[in-house]
């Protein structure tokens, strides 16, 4: 009797399990989906004609969203609202095909983008690589004390940096990306990643090597940088999502309409050119994708190492 | 004799290329960060570029006294006790449904990571279509009978703001609760359930109390990138946002259009010493927090 | 644990690309931009009319002084001379024999301008033949340009002047429409009341818009 009642038990448990499992996956999906969501947007909606963007987006009642309006109170003129849609009515790559072959100013954009931040994730790797292996094996009293002025410096929001540096490029005057990409090698994010990386390397081994003769230049290229390409990879990626994203240091330093970066100029775009926007944006997030694709598996890796070993 | 003198010259060579290493970071750290600081704090002491006269902290005084920069406050503070606590718990809930499952890990994982790198400036256009005056929100409401609003200029702005920064930032603290929750060790469940607990002791005593240094990471990072809303905001707002979005970097920001160096350093000064003090007080809450539940 | 390298090659294409639509701008584009030729507007006078017309003499005493009048038959749409214009008359077949005349009236037939110009002569007998040769300038004017360079829409007559403007890639040459009020014109020419800073388009390779990016014949 009791053996019967463990069994109808266990069954209904495990029924309840693949219950409970299946809509864990169903919630997750969903989840998923919904974060997901503006992106595919994004790309299903660049292939729709310009035409069609503008009429579908925009609050103006033209001849081609007539029929879609609604009169909200009796009297009242016309109101459109916006037509959301994953499917365009007819799929047309004229949007990409102007986008590369007919605008030059948006490739310049682009451009932009890109000379503010290469120099700025090259310039950090080969600035933060020896400053962190140097923080790990200096002895020095107040060694701690200035890693943490360089934390404090990193914590602080981006704003607040700022004004340092607008009014060091106003009594220097610097040329404008000049000033987005020299405080921007030097800051002080790549070295806390990459010593926190460093912190779980075993002393032994670079000392062994050291009483074999070896120079810390010689330390340094054979034996660590190897195992810090997880976090080099990541620094990269970080680096790079957040200067391709600039826009408080931007806004503040550049003047020249065809100077800014893409991220400042989209919302541009949007106002003046709607039908572009989304071939656009579809084309402004490749890059990063791309990167991040590459990288994967070391992110994750490595903010596991980030959540322990703080 | 000879070989110690030789070794111990040796040494110091090494440690002048260690320092020689260290150099160039230093040099830039001094030059672009904490000189122009002081610079700023020079500049935050005197009234006026012409006449140079030192202040001192009247130019602070101003600041805390200014409307705009006091309502700068005011949303800033709402959004990041709303934001950082309420990105925490849902990150910490989706990745407790994430340990359940078996298969796919990985890639639910990569798919909550997206959104953190996709740049404002794409997305900005969907959060405006859905939540303007003609937008999604607002036709679903039509459709079902409810009045409508004009959610971005009224006073649920902050909400709507607070649901871009949950969308950006649930994956990254979802990705360090899973792997802090991992490596909690299995066998300290199964203590409890041999030892008869329901399963909410098993979370307060267990889960909650192993994941507590996960937690702060991620609340420190989450307040990190709350600040970093202000790239959607001045997307979506512009230069002059209605008063319920007006952050604290709207204020600087508009400082920094008039070239005000002094009022700039200023505001510059408070919200750093403002955030040292959170930092300071954090850390110290974290220190006491962990010697307390171990 | 390694960077998946699909992506990257995946990256290095999409580079590629961009660099190559980039280079397309740089060179195939401003290739096919339409190609124009400007000039400056020129100072003179523009010519309204030139007339040399045979006719015959009268003999007649008074009507402003001159002994002898003559009368031209000039096209109604002819509205430029007005009394007191000169004139010259030559005795036909006779060289040497030009003198200056003035126009004492004119009337209008129903197809016809008729100009009667006087003019002293000693040894003109009455009925002689005589060709009258009448001109019209207008005052020097400084801007003075083909027809070719003006344009007409429903907002009114405009023409195309070349700017030098903030463009792309650094300065590119952009035309703008400019809103003319025509002050006078000849069949081949005319002249504008204000002042033109910039060079204008007279000849276009195609049809021009507003602000559009153009380059020049090489």
């Amino acid at each position: 009797m009791i053996k019967r009642k463990n069994m109808i038990k266990r069954k209904n448990m495990i029924k309840r399990k693949t219950w409970q499992g299946g809509l864990l996956y169903i919630s997750i999906m969903a989840l998923a989906l919904l974060t997901l969501l503006p992106i595919v947007l994004l790309v299903t909606n660049s292939l729709m004609s310009g035409r069609e963007i503008v009429s579908r987006y925009s609050m103006d009642i033209t001849v081609f969203n007539v029929l879609n309006t609604e009169y909200i109170k009796a009297g009242d003129a016309p109101f459109h609202f916006v037509e959301m849609t994953f499917l365009p009515d007819y799929i047309t790559f004229y949007q990409y095909f102007k986008l590369f072959f007919k605008s030059p100013e948006y490739l310049r954009l682009f451009w932009n983008s890109v000379i503010l931040c290469v120099p700025i994730v090259v310039g950090q790797c080969i600035i933060s690589v020896p400053a962190a292996y140097a923080f790990e094996r200096l002895q020095w009293k107040y060694k701690e004390h200035l890693f943490f002025i360089y934390i404090i410096v990193m914590l602080m929001p981006t704003q607040v940096l700022l004004v340092p540096h607008y009014l060091l490029a106003e009594m220097v005057t610097l040329p404008p990306y000049l000033a987005i990409i020299l405080p921007g090698i030097f800051s002080p994010l790549g070295i806390f990643l990459l010593r926190q990386q460093l912190k779980g390397f075993p002393h032994e081994c670079l000392e062994a090597a050291q009483v074999d003769g070896a120079a810390h230049g010689n330390i340094l290229y054979h034996i660590v940088l190897p195992n810090m390409k997880p976090s080099v990879a990541v620094l990269v990626m970080i680096t790079f999502a957040d200067y391709w994203n600039i826009v408080d240091q931007a806004i503040v330093f550049i003047k020249n309409v065809f100077d800014e970066p893409m991220s400042i100029a989209l919302s541009k775009v949007m106002q003046n050119d709607t039908g572009m926007f989304f071939a656009m944006a579809c084309f402004y997030i490749v890059p990063i994708v791309v990167l991040f694709m590459a990288c994967r598996d070391y992110i994750s890796q490595e903010l596991s190492f980030v959540g322990v070993k703080n | 004799m000879n070989v110690t003198i030789r070794s111990r010259n040796k040494k110091k060579y090494r440690e002048w290329v260690l320092w020689l290493l260290l150099l160039p970071s230093l040099m830039g750290m001094l030059i672009f960060y904490l000189l122009p600081f002081f610079l700023s704090m020079y500049y935050a002491m005197i009234d006026n570029v012409v006449s140079r006269r030192f202040v001192g902290l009247q130019n602070f005084i101003d600041t805390f006294r200014n409307l705009s920069f006091q309502r700068a406050l005011k949303n800033t503070a709402f959004f990041i006790l709303v934001g950082v606590p309420l990105n925490l718990i849902c990150s910490f809930i989706i990745a407790s449904l994430l340990k359940k499952m078996t298969k796919l890990k990985g890639f639910f994982g990569l798919i909550f990571l997206i959104p953190m790198i996709i740049p404002a400036g794409a997305v900005v256009f969907v959060w405006k279509s859905i939540f303007d005056v003609n937008g999604i929100l607002n036709w679903v409401l039509y459709s079902v009978g409810l009045p409508m609003k004009n959610w971005l200029e009224s006073e649920w702005v902050l909400g709507i703001v607070i649901i871009i920064f949950l969308w950006k930032n649930i994956g990254i603290g979802m990705i360090l609760f899973w792997t802090g929750l991992n490596r909690i060790p299995k066998t300290y469940y199964e203590v409890a359930r041999v030892e008869g607990g329901s399963a909410m002791r098993q979370f307060f005593n267990i889960t909650l109390v192993y994941i507590m240094p996960t937690g702060f990471v991620a609340a420190l990072l989450s307040i990190i990138n709350s600040f970093k809303i202000f790239k959607e905001v001045f997307l979506l707002f512009g230069n002059y946002p209605s008063e319920w979005v007006y952050l604290l970097q709207h204020y600087m920001n508009n400082q920094f259009l008039a070239a005000n160096a002094q009022k700039l350093s200023a505001s510059a000064g408070i919200i750093s010493a403002f955030i040292v003090s959170v930092l300071f007080f954090f850390f110290r809450s974290q220190r006491k927090l962990s010697e307390h539940f171990s | 644990m390694r960077i998946r390298k699909g992506w990257v090659l995946i990256g290095i294409i999409f580079l590629l690309f961009v660099v190559g639509c980039t280079i397309y701008s740089r060179t195939f584009y401003q290739w096919n931009l339409p190609k124009v030729e400007i000039m400056a507007p020129r100072s003179g006078t523009l010519l309204l009319g030139q007339y040399d017309v045979r006719s015959v003499s009268k003999k007649e005493e008074g009507s402003g002084g001159f002994t002898h009048s003559t009368q031209i038959l000039l096209p109604l749409t002819v509205n430029y001379f007005y009394v007191d214009d000169e004139a010259e008359v030559t005795l036909t077949g006779i060289r040497n024999s030009t003198r200056k005349g003035r126009v004492t009236s004119i009337t209008n037939t129903k197809e016809n301008l008729v100009l009667t110009i006087g003019f002293h002569a000693e040894n003109f007998a009455d009925g002689e033949s005589v060709d009258v040769s009448i001109m019209k300038e207008t005052i020097p004017l400084s801007n003075i340009m083909p027809k070719s360079a003006l344009h007409e829409d429903d907002k009114g007559a405009y023409l195309f002047v070349v700017t030098k403007e903030q463009g792309t890639w650094g300065r590119e040459y952009v035309v703008r429409r400019m809103d003319a009020t025509v002050w006078a014109s000849t069949e081949q020419e005319f002249s504008v009341s204000s002042t033109i800073e910039y060079p204008v388009v007279f000849a276009s390779d195609s049809k021009l818009a507003d602000g559009q990016q153009v380059r020049f014949y090489p």
